[in-house]
């Protein structure tokens, strides 16, 4: 079956005591498509991300669909095998391991992750000079390259972004979910990273949901903007009719 | 099973003497004996490991983790203690000999008839544990270690990468529990008795300061910290008996009781002024590095051609 | 028949009495400093130690001697918290490398206890308290011990509770366990006020062992013998409810008397597989609740909540949710 959505998201919420972070919330994601998801400080959107990647569990109720099949019973790491990648808002590196370790640790199926086989370096040597080029191309692209050897809790906040963006690209992942990529990041970067999203989803029709403050950047990018505000999708739209309905504008810059 | 009676006949002094001379009269069944005690103890080093596993890992704070375990070795100690049926309860089960005790009847009497066995005994510990050591070096310098590395350093975060953490976690448990079987095993039959006594909390509290002192995640490290803590207790007996001989009523547990001390200000001092300890962690060591370290070394311009990097593997990137 | 049970009941609530005074101190420090504090037994065997030094001097002076070992277990504890916790807590060090910390001060002071009390030959000692019988029921004798702690429990549990509600500094010590960082903008004498913190755990610490002094010969590990039944205790409670301590020291008391006897009798189990009990009801509990009873939930375990509940006539309110 093809489904020309590769994420569907039905009727799902969130409360944290009495606090609803995500209240009923329904959103559908083309496969191949840069989405993007605005909305002001506290509306819910990293909340909606953990809930879709399974960091938190959501309220009984609803469905979270991907690639046609129900997730929301998987554990993170089975959602992530299938193919949804994910970053945090504030990046979670693994800050005991340099730059490249965090990057090159991101490939699925790596042949020396399993115990027995690691011991035995010839079994898995290719296959890591293989994907150690592909992180080269990778971290060259994000200009993180030079920083390979330190270790991320040595490197700056934009530079940890960078990174982090590199390890979930180098997860191969069918959908990535992104939290504010770009913050802390100098804006010509910026540009940058999202012309290598861009670049991404050409090369591989990766499709790619995006939760970002930066709406020029964004803009210019995105297929179309879901916009939320107090746990709810308030819009959904191309980023052009987005930015003439003023009322929205007025919601997000308002509250 | 072994029944009331049938316990009593081996925990009993003439069965110790008779193990002790079957194993002196026949070679085969003594060194076979100890590679099946050997494989056994790894094997439930191995069991328990994964049977404790099972609420270590499904607890939340981290520090219930080392309860869990607490409790678990608390545990085994109290059931081998009041069971005989196990291991002859707390007075355990003596006249255990090193599987080259045969040899010491092509000695004539005198110090060489007890040392051969025993020396000999000792290089095959020495080699056990370089080849325990080559193996943990190996694993750690591998996408494995890196993998364990990642999940110490935030589960969440390797979990969003498609890492099985719990399995892993389990995994490196059994991996851990089954050295540690293998360790016990060799020291037995080192010491020639096995009882519950033997290994109370301050010997696990010993383990942690040789892995602190040489520094987390490092092994070569550890080897220090095995070293330094290792002759810090043979030290202070030997010292302790020299002592003696100019403090005629010296308490020789006083040795004991400081050198615990000793340690127990060791890992404090060490978690207050240097957590790292004495050598900081490495880098995972695969060929990964290679591409980069030579682009530095080279003082190249970010080069467009990754095929530059040395060695194998090339062939399906083009 | 069950000629065993009135005794057993009696012991239960003896050795439940002097847990919710030990434990007491510990889930003090868990909910103020949020340290799991391994140490916490040791006070104990020192709190034992000093009943035996000052009843020698004070034979039967109770007040002269419980007063000796809070005083000089509430010294050790500001000690130790100066010398090894606070250098580490400034630097805002993982829990775990406190917890690796508060073992190395455990091991450091019973080691310390065994080499003074092998040099002073007291390796195994009693206390000159007398023990005599005050009532008997059930041909079950309720010897002065046993209402001692008792009473005691009872009056630390009031006491405790008045502490922290009435006093500017037992609130102050709610507001550093419910937000560390909101009481420390607002004005409060953190440092100050979990030293006294450390005087009140290390106190009761000292108090219960030497009322267990009394009863059973001390040792330099009468309190690492207990220690892991201590954390029984704190578990049950979740960590930092008083109420669960209270009610969490009288059921690891009955699990290893009555449940133990019963247990002995009906099913012939050895009293050596006694300390069994209390690590069954830690695995249990962690099992059952896997989140390691979050000190969100107010009295941790919702079974013992409702067991909280109906037992109405207890005279605590549980703790303030802890955010």
């Amino acid at each position: 079956m093809t489904d020309e959505n590769v994420l569907r998201v039905q009727g799902i919420s969130k409360s944290f005591g009495g606090v609803t972070a995500v209240d009923n919330v329904s959103l559908a994601v083309k496969r191949g498509s840069i989405t993007g998801l605005i909305g002001p400080n506290g509306s819910g959107k990293s909340t909606l991300f953990n809930l879709i990647s399974g960091a938190e569990k959501k309220n009984p109720g609803g469905s979270i669909e991907f690639e046609g099949r129900a997730i929301d019973g998987l554990p993170p790491h089975r959602r992530s095998a299938l193919g949804l990648g994910r970053t945090f808002q504030t990046p979670r590196l693994f800050t005991g391991m340099t730059v490249l370790e965090n990057t090159m640790l991101a490939p699925r199926g790596q042949k020396g992750e399993r115990p027995f086989v690691a011991p035995f370096r010839k079994r898995w040597e290719g296959q890591e000079i293989e994907l150690a080029k592909k992180a080269q191309e990778q971290m060259t692209r994000l200009e993180i390259d030079k920083l390979y050897g330190k270790l991320t809790s040595e490197i700056s906040g934009g530079q940890m972004k960078l990174a982090q963006l590199s390890t979930a690209l180098m997860e191969d992942p069918k959908m990535l979910l992104l939290d504010e990529p770009t913050a802390g990041v100098a804006p010509r970067l910026a540009q940058d990273i999202f012309q290598s999203i861009t670049d991404e989803r050409q090369q591989k029709g990766t499709t790619f949901f995006i939760i970002e403050h930066r709406l020029e950047v964004l803009f210019k990018h995105v297929d179309t903007v879901f916009v939320m505000h107090q746990g709810r999708i308030i819009a959904e739209g191309r980023p052009e009719s987005i930015v003439k309905d003023k009322k929205l504008i007025d919601a997000y810059l308002g509250s | 099973m072994l029944s009331g009676t049938a316990v009593g006949n081996i925990c009993n002094v003439s069965a110790m003497l008779s193990r002790e001379s079957i194993a002196l009269a026949y070679p085969a069944i003594s060194v076979s004996v100890w590679v099946i005690g050997l494989a056994f103890a790894m094997l439930a080093g191995g069991i328990m490991g994964l049977v404790v596993s099972y609420p270590a890992l499904r607890v939340k704070e981290e520090w219930f983790l080392s309860m869990i375990l607490l409790v678990g070795g608390e545990t085994f100690r109290i059931v081998v203690t009041n069971t005989p049926q196990i291991g002859c309860g707390f007075n355990g089960l003596a006249g255990i000999t090193t599987p080259f005790y045969w040899l010491s009847s092509y000695f004539p009497s005198g110090p060489l008839q007890a040392e051969v066995p025993t020396g000999l005994y000792a290089a095959v510990i020495v080699a056990l544990a370089l080849g325990c050591f080559v193996f943990a070096q190996k694993i750690c310098n591998s996408p494995y270690g890196r993998l364990l590395k990642s999940i110490r350093d935030d589960k969440v975060a390797a979990e969003s990468l498609a890492k099985d953490v719990s399995r892993v976690r389990k995994q490196i448990m059994v991996i851990g529990s089954v050295m540690a079987g293998l360790a016990g095993a060799l020291y037995v039959y080192y010491i020639g008795v096995a009882t519950p006594e033997d290994y109370i909390p301050a010997l696990t509290f010993s383990i942690w300061v040789m892995m602190i002192l040489g520094g987390f995640a490092n092994n070569r490290g550890l080897l220090v910290g095995t070293f330094v803590i290792t002759m810090l207790d043979r030290g202070s007996l030997v010292s302790g008996i020299l002592l003696q001989s100019y403090l005629a009523n010296l308490n020789p547990n006083l040795i004991v009781y400081g050198r615990y001390m000793v340690e127990a200000v060791i890992l404090l001092l060490l978690l207050v002024f240097r957590q790292k300890g004495i050598f900081p962690e490495t880098r995972i060591k695969t060929k990964a590095y290679t591409l980069f370290d030579f682009k530095k070394n080279n003082n190249a311009e970010p080069s467009n051609s990754p095929g530059e990097g040395p060695q194998t593997g090339g062939a399906a990137s083009g | 028949m069950l000629e065993w049970l009135a005794g057993s009941i009696l012991l239960s609530l003896f050795n439940g009495s002097i847990y919710v005074v030990v434990s007491l101190g510990l889930t003090l420090t868990l909910a103020v400093v949020k340290l799991p504090n391994f140490a916490h037994a040791e006070f104990l065997t020192i709190g034992g130690y000093v009943g035996v030094i000052v009843s020698s001097a004070y034979p039967d002076n109770l007040l002269v001697i419980g007063a000796a070992a809070f005083l000089f277990c509430a010294a050790i504890a500001l000690a130790v918290h100066r010398v090894a916790f606070k250098p580490l807590m400034d630097r805002k060090v993982s829990i775990y490398i406190l917890v690796l910390a508060s073992f190395a001060v455990a091991q450091f002071i019973r080691y310390g206890v065994f080499s003074w009390a092998s040099v002073a030959g007291v390796l195994s000692a009693t206390q000159n308290i007398k023990v005599y019988s005050l009532a008997t029921l059930y041909n079950t004798e309720l010897t002065n011990v046993y209402a001692l702690a008792i009473v005691l429990a009872i009056l630390i549990s009031v006491l405790l509770e008045l502490f922290l509600k009435l006093t500017t500094m037992g609130k102050s010590m709610r507001a550093i366990a419910s937000n560390f960082d909101l009481a420390r903008i607002s004005g409060i004498n953190v440092p100050r006020v979990v030293d006294v913190m450390w005087i009140i755990a290390g106190g009761l610490g000292g108090l219960g062992g030497m009322v267990f002094g009394i009863y059973t010969t001390v040792t330099p590990v009468l309190g690492f013998n207990t220690l892991l039944d201590i954390f029984a205790v704190v578990i049950i409670a979740g960590l930092t409810s008083f109420t669960g301590t209270i009610i969490g020291g009288y059921i690891v008391g009955f699990s290893q008397n009555t449940l133990m006897d019963f247990l002995h009798y009906y099913f012939d189990v050895s009293f050596g597989y006694q300390p069994l009990l209390p690590f069954a009801l830690i695995i249990i509990i962690l099992l059952l609740k896997p989140t390691g009873l979050a000190p969100s939930s107010q009295t941790g375990l919702s079974l013992i909540r409702r067991f909280a509940r109906r037992s109405s006539s207890n005279p605590k309110e549980p703790e303030p949710p802890k955010e």
